[in-house]
Formats: C-alpha cells, sequence, structure tokens
C-alpha cells in the first residue's frame, strides 16, 4: 500500500510539475507573441498615417503647381484677351471672346481635375490602379519623361490601407526617378494574377551600384528606398531593386494578394 | 468476483473508449476519429491478455507482441500528423516505416512470437518520446491559441510523452531486472507503469472531451 501511494505520488508530482511549467512557459510566450502583434500593428498605422500625410503634402505640391503653370497662365492668357477685345472691330472681337471661352473652358476642365486630386481620399474611392493611372497621366502631361503603363489581368480590389501604402510606394518610385534617374522613359508593368499582384517599374535612367545600399560608410544612402522596402514588408509585400549603372533601374514589387 | 480481478487501467482503458465513441460527431474530421478502432483493439486485445492471465494462466505475450504493431505506430502516425515542419513530418514518416520493419524483423527473427518484443516497445517508446517533445516545442512556438488547455493534441501529446517516457525506462531495465533476478524489487515500477497507463487513458479521454463540435 505505501509502495502504491509512493508510486502514485511519484506520478502525480511529475505530471503537476511538466503541466505548470508548461504552461507557465506557454503564457509567457503568448504574451510576447501579442506584445509583438501590437507593436506590428502599431507601426503598421504609423507607416500609414505618413503615407496619408506624404500622398497629401505631394497632392498639395501639384495644386499649387497647376495653378501656377496652368490654370494660372490660361486664366492670364483669357484675362489678356479680353482686356485687349476693341469693340470696334467686331469680327477680331468675336474670335477673342471665342479664344477667351476657350480658354476659360479649358481652365474650368483642369480645376475639375484638380478639385478631384484634392481629395485626399482618392485613392480610397478610385482604388489603386486608377489612382496609378491618374498619376502616370500627370506624368505624361508635366513632360518630364514618357510614361509607359501595361496592365495585364483581372485587376482586383485590395484592402484599403495596403492599396494607401502601395500607391505610395509607387509615388515615391516615381519621385526618385524624377529626381535622380535622369530617365527618357518609364514602363510601369502591373500584373494581377490569382495569388500575386505584381508591380515593375523599369526605368532608362543612369542607375545606381545597388551595393551602395548596404554600405555602412554612408547609412544614410538609399534611405529613400530602404523605406520604400520596410513599408513593402508591412504590407507582406516583397520589394526588389535591379540596377545597372548608365543602364537603368528595375523596381519590382510583389504582394500575395491571398495576405 | 470476475471484476475484482481486473486491474483498475483496464476501465480507464474502457472509458477512453466509451467516451470516444459517444463524441465520434465530434472526433470526424479529425485524425482524432481513428483513436476509436485502435482504442477498440487495444480493449479487445487486453481483455483475451487478462482472460489468458487471470483466468487461464497462460502467457499472454503474443496477444501484447500484436498489438504493439497496431499502438506504437498509431501514436507515431498521430504524433505526425500534428506536428507542422515539413521536414520533421518527413523525418517521422521515414522512421515509421523503418520501425515498423524493424518490429517485424524483431518479431519474426530477433526475439520472436514466443518471447515479448521489448526492444521493439522500447524503440517505438523512443520515438514516441521524441515526437511528443517536438509536438510540445512546436505548441510553444506556434501555438495561437489563447486555451492551451483546450488543446486535445496538448491532453494526448502529454500523456504520450509520460506513459512512453516510463514505458521507454521500464522496458530498457526489464532484461536487467530478470538477469540479476531484481523482479521482486521492481514493485515501485510495475506500480508507476500502472499509474502511467491510467493517466494516458485519462489524457485521451480529456483530449476527447476538448474536441469542438465542427460546424457544418
Amino acid at each position: 500500500m505505501k509502495t502504491a501511494i509512493l508510486a502514485t505520488s511519484l506520478v502525480l508530482i511529475t505530471l503537476a510539475f511538466f503541466i505548470i511549467v508548461f504552461l507557465i512557459a506557454y503564457n509567457k510566450k503568448q504574451r510576447r507573441n501579442k506584445k509583438e502583434k501590437a507593436e506590428l500593428q502599431s507601426q503598421f498605422n504609423q507607416t500609414l498615417l505618413q503615407s496619408q500625410l506624404e500622398i497629401q503634402e505631394q497632392t498639395l505640391n501639384k495644386i499649387s503647381q497647376e495653378i501656377h503653370d496652368n490654370i494660372g497662365q490660361v486664366l492670364s492668357l483669357a484675362k489678356l484677351n479680353i482686356g485687349t477685345i476693341d469693340i470696334c472691330q467686331p469680327e477680331r472681337a468675336q474670335e477673342k471672346i471665342k479664344d477667351s471661352r476657350e480658354l476659360v473652358g479649358k481652365a474650368i476642365q483642369d480645376l475639375r481635375n484638380l478639385a478631384r486630386s484634392m481629395n485626399t481620399t482618392y485613392v480610397n474611392e478610385l482604388g489603386l490602379l486608377r489612382s496609378i493611372e491618374y498619376e502616370v497621366e500627370m506624368i505624361r502631361k508635366s513632360g518630364v519623361f514618357i510614361p509607359q503603363l501595361n496592365v495585364e489581368g483581372q485587376p482586383s480590389k485590395l484592402n484599403a490601407q495596403k492599396e494607401l501604402i502601395l500607391f505610395r510606394i509607387f509615388q515615391e518610385l516615381i519621385n526618385n526617378i524624377i529626381k535622380h534617374a535622369e530617365a527618357k522613359k518609364v514602363d510601369i508593368r502591373i500584373v494581377f494574377t490569382e495569388e500575386l499582384l505584381n508591380i515593375t517599374v523599369i526605368d532608362n535612367g543612369k542607375g545606381f551600384d545597388t551595393t551602395l545600399l548596404n554600405s555602412p560608410d554612408n547609412p544614410t544612402s538609399g534611405l529613400g528606398l530602404r523605406n520604400m522596402q520596410n513599408r513593402a514588408r508591412l504590407i507582406g509585400a516583397v520589394f526588389s531593386i535591379t540596377s545597372i549603372p548608365r543602364t537603368g533601374t528595375t523596381i519590382n514589387i510583389q504582394l500575395p494578394l491571398s495576405v | 468476483m470476475v471484476i475484482t480481478k481486473i486491474p483498475i487501467f483496464f476501465w480507464f482503458e474502457l472509458l477512453s473508449l466509451v467516451i470516444g465513441t459517444i463524441l465520434i460527431k465530434r472526433l470526424r474530421g479529425s485524425i482524432l476519429v481513428y483513436f476509436i478502432p485502435v482504442l477498440l483493439i487495444t480493449v479487445a486485445a487486453e481483455s483475451v491478455g487478462l482472460y489468458y492471465k487471470l483466468f487461464l494462466h497462460k502467457y499472454n505475450g503474443q496477444i501484447y507482441n500484436l498489438l504493439l504493431f497496431v499502438q506504437l505506430p498509431f501514436f507515431i502516425f498521430l504524433l505526425r500528423a500534428y506536428i507542422q515542419t515539413k521536414t520533421t513530418k518527413d523525418f517521422a514518416l521515414i522512421i515509421l516505416v523503418a520501425f515498423l520493419v524493424y518490429g517485424v524483423i524483431n518479431f519474426v527473427f530477433i526475439q520472436g512470437k514466443s518471447r515479448f518484443n521489448n526492444h521493439t516497445l522500447i524503440t517505438g517508446a523512443l520515438i514516441i518520446v521524441l515526437l511528443s517533445c517536438y509536438y510540445c516545442f512546436e505548441l510553444l512556438k506556434y501555438g495561437t491559441e489563447s486555451k492551451i488547455l483546450n488543446n486535445p493534441m496538448f491532453w494526448i501529446s502529454s500523456g504520450t510523452l509520460f506513459y512512453f517516457t516510463g514505458t521507454f525506462f521500464y522496458f530498457a531495465l526489464y532484461d536487467y531486472l530478470r538477469k540479476y533476478k531484481l523482479e521482486n524489487k521492481s514493485e515501485i515500477f510495475d506500480l508507476i507503469i500502472l499509474n502511467l497507463v491510467i493517466v494516458l487513458y485519462s489524457f485521451i479521454s480529456i483530449g476527447f472531451l476538448c474536441t469542438k463540435l465542427k460546424k457544418e
């Protein structure tokens, strides 16, 4: 009887010890996971907010530029036309009025386009693809380089927050090309498959040495690209850069659609 | 009285079979449903074994030798199914096949049919202990459930870990105890093993009770 009690106690004590230790370790791990998840969520929210602010800032810059370079010029011309109308020459006056009407019409159309882009939630409203198309259209109008957009596959709607971050990465890419690449031509390929969204931006600019991106001597080098890489990682996308000096740069973003 | 002669662990085996059968709807759709035929075979083999031992007073080792070929591969298969890492899963499958081959060789050529195949049991127990440890490690690493006590496999793997650790040491010493005629001093070990059988089948029953009814 004594031996039986001893054996049972031994088994039960060992068992209880194992279960308690396992439970403590498991709960500790769960708490750590929760903390990491919360940190990641906070990082994601921060990036989202930053992207929104940057899109707003870029939109305001675009508006200011558009008003100064385009609408302001058109309206000044219309004002000049109207100011120089000579009622003694009815035929010329009519022509000038017609021209002025056309100029004012153009200014109204441009203002409408601007009003649309002033709405800072347009990425969410239009969707990623339409926003990129609109952005490409604006670049084409600016004449900085010739953008070529190709879309393949059946476009699918993504999570609004992911679309916003992806769009901001795209804007940043285009800004980089404008600022640094000295490219004449930019190819933008967007491919939708069932599992993946693939965005590739290829420019024929001056390119750069990608090894410098990770150089410890110059930590600020490629900060923008690393920032884009981090943003892509936060939404579960893979961001890759291939660049050949004096040939151009190819940037690829792959976002699994199931994530 | 016949009933008083039946050891207590047998009732725990029977209890887990009854609980499993009652909860068969919940077990459907998971590998745990295969427990029912395995438990049925175990209870049947145990009944015949006990009948041989208690009433016919005959050696019952052959029955348990055959039972090893059902129980041990099943526990290896079960733990393998719940392991997430693909390489470990593949490795466990190779080990399972190798174990079956070794078991057959041991049964036919090495220890034979008439002697209890403790070498097969030791090898199987060691594999199950290692897989149970690995499963617990994965549970700690990848587990997402807030209440681990509601996870049926936590109970089952804890049961296999304890029972087969005890079995491994007990049968590893089996030949030594016989050789030096220390069997009479092994009473505490016998009792620990009996307790561990109770723990295993109680944990299997708790595991069954923890399964949730899947919505159609």
